[in-house]
């Protein structure tokens, strides 16, 4: 076995230095591109989700490690085309688990905190859900393992694809060339993804290679006609780190405790989609664009 | 990389970044006047009818009086955050009014406001 670097360890000076650029550009341009209390929550976020993740990084690794041993179909060995392979589908494994987490409420409730910040810049990459591990998404990752990729090289590759997914949280870059922008996520994709502009919710989920949106029918064309307002459809009123991280999660519970439900009314608010309800008070996704498309037309 | 450097480097560029930030001056409230309160609650409430607006003293929050409630507009940093208000529980201070919320993630809202009047505005 090749001996792997940690690629996101070795990526933190150029994140530290790539935020410093970003402010100093901002300031140059006269663009607040930063918030002081939003920053410092981004990055409390960064630091909580560094220290749950080495917490409880062993026992998944632990798992994959475990499954690739016993039942792993096939020997990839270290070789590039191997490396590549993983990376390819550990992107598409990606694009599926953010879409899950788009779509049910379960996934949605530790993901919501990295959409939280109504600014996108650097730091609002790092702005991860120290909760993420609750809702044990490692699981996503079994099917690599049963494939037979070491953890070793899924832990590599994901590095990698993290790495990549910081340099799309930016204003600074416009449009890039056609074929960039055809098959990689580019910040334009990925704002695109961060806005609460009702055509441009639930959209553009893939990390790495925007193709799995276009494949799928997630992709959605950022518009210079309808400039992206970032955060969330119902921002938060508050910079309270713990706030910011269980907001979701009390309101979850809290739906679930209401009295009179029945199980399965109980189960639609812990798994259903985000904002679905069990008297339809509540708007889904769908039922906003309804609203928003019925608003324009009443002009 | 051992600990003992990748932990005082992350420390370090971290308060950094904030110091930058903070240099860069961008550390001050969003402010607002009655028809900028009006048209940020009109993005998150197109179906909205507004009646009335109330701003604040210091232009951090906005109170929108709609055909079927209220509203509220109010600064998070340099943003704004829109609120739909259902049974807010109103108290007052010196200084103004507080609008609570059961809402978890926005706890309170102070309006720089006479309490006095605006407590009968709101018909609280």
């Amino acid at each position: 076995m090749p001996d792997l670097p940690d690629i996101v360890q070795l990526a933190i000076p150029v994140y530290l230095a790539a935020m410093l650029a970003e402010i100093a550009i901002g300031r140059l341009r006269g663009t607040a591109t930063y918030e002081l209390r939003d920053t410092l929550t981004s990055l409390l976020m960064a630091v909580l989700f560094l220290a749950v993740s080495l917490g409880l990084a062993f026992f998944g690794i632990g798992v994959l490690r475990a499954i690739q041993q016993r039942w792993g179909l096939v020997d990839w060995g270290w070789s590039v085309p191997a490396f590549a392979l993983c990376f390819v589908l550990d992107d598409l494994r990606k694009y599926w688990l953010h879409r899950v987490q788009h779509r049910c409420r379960w996934f949605w409730a530790a993901h919501v905190t990295h959409h939280s910040s109504q600014h996108y810049n650097f730091s609002t990459a790092l702005r991860n859900p120290p909760t993420l591990l609750l809702t044990q998404i490692f699981v996503f990752r079994i099917p690599l393992a049963l494939l037979g990729f070491p953890w070793e090289m899924i832990a590599f590759v994901a590095g990698l694809n993290s790495v990549y997914q910081f340099f799309t949280h930016t204003e600074l870059v416009g449009r890039l060339p056609a074929p960039i922008e055809l098959v990689l996520t580019t910040p334009s994709h990925h704002r695109v993804h961060h806005a609460t502009n009702p055509r441009y919710l639930d959209a553009n989920y893939a990390p790495v290679f925007i193709v799995w949106d276009r494949l799928f029918g997630t992709f959605v064309e950022e518009s210079p006609e309808d400039p992206v307002r970032y955060g969330l459809v119902k921002n938060l009123g508050t910079f309270d780190p713990v706030r910011v991280t269980v907001h979701e999660w009390v309101a979850m519970i809290r739906d679930v405790l209401q009295p009179a439900l029945t199980p399965a009314q109980r189960l639609g608010y812990l798994f259903g989609p985000p904002g679905w309800s069990h008297d339809g008070s509540r708007e889904t996704t769908e039922m906003l664009r309804e609203r928003f498309r019925n608003a324009a037309r009443r002009g | 990389m051992p600990p003992s450097v990748l932990i005082p480097s992350i420390v370090i560029g971290f308060v950094l970044v904030a110091l930058s930030t903070w240099w860069a001056g961008w550390a001050r409230a969003a402010t607002v006047d009655a028809s900028g309160a009006r048209e940020r609650f009109a993005i998150d409430h197109p179906e909205a009818s507004v009646r009335e607006v109330g701003v604040s003293a210091d232009g951090r929050a906005a109170l929108l009086w709609l055909d079927d409630g209220c509203g509220l507009v109010f600064a998070v940093g340099d943003k704004l955050a829109t609120r739909k208000l259902r049974r807010p529980r109103v108290t007052t201070d010196a200084a103004g009014l507080w609008i609570e919320s059961p809402d978890f993630a926005t706890p309170r809202v102070h309006l720089a406001v006479d309490p006095t009047v605006w407590m009968e505005r709101l018909g609280a």
